[in-house]
């Protein structure tokens, strides 16, 4: 249900490897950024490159893909949420941060040497 | 890997493919009124925040818990005169989007980056009610 009201589709290369923590909990938590390009003619007929780059964290059995499969350069396409957050940073100041939590993603560019046979997606929530 | 978007314009309307490499779609209520503003060189530019729900059940299966994302919704030019006419606070609507991150510099010099969703498609629902 949450994926009809809040659900983005990403297909982009990762900025840098995947920063992996795993908390006390023992659950891994993956970080890393994807950047995203989207090439168009704008109305004079210039050819226009829009990159953004895109936070991404994941959870659980995701991460843990995630810190099997990618690295830095690795294109991949996923399917998440967005969610919005803010912090104080030292000065008190209020920062506001976006993430999109990744919920599935597809590996489209070459597997690292020695990975196993692709897997089916897997859902983690 | 890049998708290609290709632009028609006909005497009518423009037309233009949805880019598949950045794409989010959201139902959800606009918060206060959506601002219209006309720009210099013609074209118009709308803001507006939307909230998307989430709930969570717990063990007993029961609804409990409800979390609010608020998303920066902007549109530009046609779209945004569109959104103008259809849309006031309180609207629930769908939109379909493009996800963009606009950097800024804030009154003490520092470079910040502001999130916001570039509105491609949007449809009013009906007035806001309670979740289903």
């Amino acid at each position: 249900m949450m994926n009809l009201r809040n659900s983005v589709q990403l297909i982009g290369n990762l900025g840098k490897d995947p920063e992996i923590k795993t908390l006390e909990s023992g659950r891994k938590m993956a970080k890393v950024t994807i950047a995203t390009n989207d090439i168009y003619k704008n109305s004079k007929g210039e050819k226009i490159v829009d990159t953004q780059w895109h936070n991404l964290v994941c959870w659980g059995r995701v991460a843990e893909r995630m810190e099997k499969y990618l690295t830095k350069g690795s294109e991949i396409c996923l399917q998440g949420k967005l969610t919005h957050s803010s912090y104080k940073d030292d000065k008190g100041v209020t920062r506001y941060s976006s993430e999109v939590v990744v919920h599935e993603f597809m590996m489209l560019s070459k597997k690292r040497n020695g990975a196993e046979k692709e897997e089916l997606p897997v859902l983690s929530y | 890997m890049a998708s290609t978007v290709t632009i028609f314009n006909s005497n009518l309307k423009s037309f233009k493919m949805k880019n598949a490499s950045n794409s989010v779609h959201l139902i959800g209520n606009i918060g206060r009124n959506p601002e219209l503003r006309k720009l210099d060189n013609g074209g118009a530019l709308i803001t507006m925040n939307l909230a998307t729900n989430d709930y969570f059940k717990d063990k007993e299966g029961k609804r409990v818990v409800k979390t609010t994302q608020w998303h920066h919704i902007v549109a530009w030019n046609k779209q945004a005169e569109r959104m103008g006419k259809f849309l006031k606070a309180g609207n629930r609507v769908a939109i379909i989007g493009k996800l963009e991150y606009c950097k800024y510099e804030d009154k003490t010099g520092k470079k910040r980056r502001r999130t916001r969703i570039c509105v491609e498609e949007f449809q009013v629902l009906n007035r806001p009610m309670a979740e289903a």
